[in-house]
């Protein structure tokens, strides 16, 4: 049914629609049956008149000279002068079924074709292409010969019953009209009553300045209540994002201060050597830090992007394939500092991701491995599919995080170790922004060799599994 | 059933082009123009009283052609019902004074409803159903001879006029005259109506029977008898006859009975079989008219019916001059009781036997 309501219908206009749909049902049942109720009582009134002009009638139907007489009273049928000037007949029946006077082929109800029954029949015929109410009436004469019972039937057209019928029903119908009409403006104004605190929430969001995110307090009535808690809920989650964003621009603009602080001390430094042998060695610090620079503003760049991804970007990924790809890209590095780069585990795991943000993912992992691992050795990535779930796992032989600094390691720009320089902080922290997307965990725990062992734990839904 | 009434029907027919029907009479109107309608009338008034009014319609629909039948009243109806039960062709308008043959007509379903501004402003008591129409408003008049019997003068109501009967003064022996009920549809109308209104009527009857009134079969013979001498006085006489011959003839003076006047109308009835019910209608409406109103009151002197027509032979008048009630007979289902065959026996019998002294 509400699929027949445009989306766009005013709830006035609906409720209204509702309204008269049920009052139209109600209505026509209550039409039907009250002109049922009426002809009963339009033929219970008129009725009686009927009997007793058939009554007076019988009265004066007597047998004189050995034959039935009849002496229609002038008021039998002058009674039955009604305002609609109803058409009447009448006829007397003899015991032989000979119409003594009156009309012939007045129809006799079924009832009176077999028994005789002692109260008078009343009842519905067509008689002279009209439709006429019949009230038929046995009555025992006896004289001489003859004796028995004689019908007595006076019919009239159904003019002034009729009249009073309609009359009636009209008057239901004016009544059912004026309750519909009122029921309409009662709803109305009901509706409009009911409609204004949304009226006042609505002036009260509108006054507000664009960054007031304070929740809305406004009473409204209960129908209305989680709609205003969804909205709270949304300005609460738009106010969270609105300060991490304002935090984040804070911290990454101090982030990039010191680096850029570094550069132009360096190239300064290198302006002022007059040595070539000096200046190169100079450009080549420089150089480093430009490209440290650079790889943190990627960073950066990486997690305001994991921050914004949406499911609906995710496609078909090969865990696997991405984890070969980062160790080609992160091999150059682990030759100059003598690392082992290395991958175990099976040669497909297929999940649904953004593929450039896993891609990220697996990056920061290894980059920082690599970065805090000593020379000479080794960094292990293994993708295990396992217990409908993808394992990502990330060793080193570095120093590792103890168990208590574990927690605080995923905060933006938080860096534990001496080794400062080596990066910026943001790797864990986009790493767990990704994972999150995901709906991945994170967990940081020991490597066999004492280093920092990381998994990265994908969950794999129902249908889908992580192929070997 | 359908054998029988074939039967009837051929019967109903056979009478009709045998025996040459003393009062029926044919006159055409021709058209005074074109197209060229007809409008087929069955009348029981005389047409020299109504040919003012055939006219004067024909001048405002000048295309309409007027056959009217000049036909006594029992024939009237059952011509309308052997026609239309056997679908032959009918008179579209039927106007007769027998009230209770038109009120049966109309009961039995012969005829057909016509509404129009006129129709509608006629009183309640003079409309039936929207199918029967009163035109005229014609008294039951006691008419006799002023200069033969000045004395009848006093004679102002039924029971005075019975009592004068009873004296059995020599003079007035054999020389009143009325309406034979038997024998005239009108006067049976006039005695069952005089019995509804009063039981007196019958001390009425029994003084008529016993000064040896003398029975006639219409309003005209009755006037004649009257005005001859042959008769000094005449009770239940049409008020429209008298009064054209008391124009005439002033030895004869009318007397409205003070104790009750009883009020005849001619009745209208568009037939349900009419071919042309839209001329019929029209003419209705001309009767009921002004103008029309005025004619009846005024060339045909046959008692208008609306109020708003000044004149001698009009309601108005009527109203004015009467000393009693004027009570016009009822149209309604009343008027049926009459014509049964039962009631009519004994009605009959008993007017007899009243007229006897019993």
């Amino acid at each position: 049914m509400n699929a027949r309501f445009a989306p766009t219908w005013s709830i006035r206009r609906r409720v209204l629609a509702w309204l008269f749909v049920a009052m139209a049902l109600v209505f026509s049942a209550n039409l039907l049956s009250s002109y049922y109720g009426n002809i009963e009582a339009a033929d219970s009134a008129y009725d009686r008149l009927l009997l007793a002009s058939a009554s007076a009638i019988a009265e004066r139907t007597v047998v004189r000279g050995g034959g039935l007489y009849v002496d229609i009273p002038y008021v039998a049928l002058d009674m039955l002068a009604s305002t609609a000037q109803d058409r009447v007949f009448y006829a007397v029946t003899a015991p032989d079924g000979r119409v003594v006077t009156g009309y012939e082929g007045l129809p006799l109800p079924d009832s009176m074709a077999g028994e005789i029954p002692r109260q008078p029949v009343f009842y519905n015929a067509v008689f002279k292409q009209a439709s006429v109410r019949i009230v038929a009436l046995r009555s025992f004469v006896s004289g001489g010969k003859l004796s028995g019972y004689v019908t007595i039937q006076v019919a009239q057209t159904r003019g002034e019953r009729d009249s009073l019928t309609y009359r009636l029903l009209r008057q239901s119908a004016l009544w059912m009209l004026i309750i519909a009409v009122s029921g309409a403006i009662a709803a109305w104004i009901g509706i409009s009553i009911g409609l204004k605190p949304l009226a006042r929430l609505r002036e009260a969001l509108g006054r507000r300045s664009p960054d007031d995110v304070r929740p809305v307090l406004h009473d409204v009535p209960s129908e209305f209540k989680p709609l205003v808690g969804a909205i709270n809920g949304m300005l609460h989650r738009l106010d969270g994002g609105l300060s991490s964003m304002r935090n984040f621009i804070s911290d990454a603009s101090h982030q990039l201060k010191t680096p850029l602080a570094s550069l132009q001390a360096q190239s300064e430094m290198a302006l002022r050597e007059t040595d070539p042998a000096a200046v190169r060695e100079a450009l080549v610090k420089v150089n480093q830090s430009v490209l440290r620079t650079s790889r943190l503003a990627q960073q950066l760049l990486s997690h305001a992007r994991a921050t914004e991804a949406h499911t609906q970007a995710f496609a078909e990924v090969n865990l696997v394939e991405l984890a070969r790809e980062s160790i080609e890209v992160l091999l150059p590095q682990a030759v100059a500092k003598t690392i082992d780069l290395g991958f175990e585990g099976d040669r497909r795991a297929m999940l649904r991701g953004d593929r450039a943000l896993i891609g990220e993912l697996i990056l920061n992992l290894a980059d920082n491995a690599i970065k805090y691992s000593p020379a000479d050795s080794m960094v292990t990535l293994t993708v295990r599919a396992r217990d409908r779930a993808i394992h990502l796992i990330v060793e080193d032989d570095g120093p590792g995080i103890a168990a208590e600094g574990r927690a605080a390691a995923f905060e933006r720009f938080s860096r534990l170790h001496n080794a400062a320089d080596h990066g910026c902080g943001l790797g864990l922290a986009i790493v767990r922004e990704i994972a999150g997307r995901h709906g991945a965990t994170v967990t940081l725990g020991d490597a066999q060799g004492g280093g920092l062992r990381v998994e990265v734990v994908f969950p794999i839904p129902d249908n889908r599994r992580g192929m070997t | 059933m359908r054998a029988a009434r074939l039967f009837g029907l051929l019967f109903m027919a056979g009478i009709f082009l045998i025996s040459p029907p003393s009062l029926a009479e044919l006159i055409r109107f021709p058209a005074l123009g074109p197209p060229g309608e007809r409008l087929v009338i069955y009348s029981s008034t005389d047409i020299d009283r109504i040919e003012f009014l055939v006219r004067a319609f024909q001048e405002m629909r000048p295309g309409v052609a007027i056959d009217y039948h000049e036909l006594d009243t029992l024939d009237i109806h059952q011509r309308v019902i052997v026609e239309t039960d056997g679908g032959l062709p009918t008179a579209d308008l039927i106007l007769s004074s027998a009230m209770d043959l038109q009120i049966k007509l109309v009961n039995d379903g012969y005829s057909a409803a016509y509404y129009s501004e006129e129709t509608e402003a006629l009183p309640g008591w003079a409309n039936w159903r929207n199918e029967a129409f009163g035109f005229t408003y014609e008294p039951a008049v006691i008419l006799y001879n002023r200069a033969l019997a000045p004395e009848l003068e006093r004679v102002r109501s039924r029971f005075e006029l019975a009592k004068i009967l009873s004296e059995r003064s020599p003079g007035l022996r054999n020389r009143v005259v009325t309406y034979d009920p038997e024998q005239s549809g009108l006067g049976y109308l006039f005695g069952t109506q005089d019995a509804v209104q009063s039981e007196d009527y019958w001390y009425l009857v029994r003084s008529l029977g016993d000064s040896g009134v003398q029975l006639m079969t219409s309003s005209a013979s009755m006037i004649d008898k009257v005005a001859s001498g042959d008769a000094l006085i005449a009770y239940n006489v049409l008020g429209s006859y008298a009064l054209a011959r008391a124009r005439e003839n002033p030895d004869l003076a009318i007397t409205i009975p003070e104790d009750y006047c009883l009020v005849m109308l001619r009745i209208a009835v568009i037939a349900k079989a009419a071919r042309n019910p839209r001329a019929a209608g029209d003419f209705i409406d001309f009767l009921l008219s002004q103008e029309g109103q005025e004619l009846i009151a005024g060339p045909a002197s046959l008692y208008s019916i609306r109020n708003d027509i000044s004149g001698e032979a009009t309601a108005k008048k009527l109203r004015e001059t009467a000393a009693g009630p004027l009570i016009p007979i009822r149209l309604g289902p009343g008027l049926l009781v009459y014509l049964d065959r039962l009631k009519r026996a004994d009605f009959l019998s008993r007017w007899k036997s009243a007229m006897e002294g019993k």
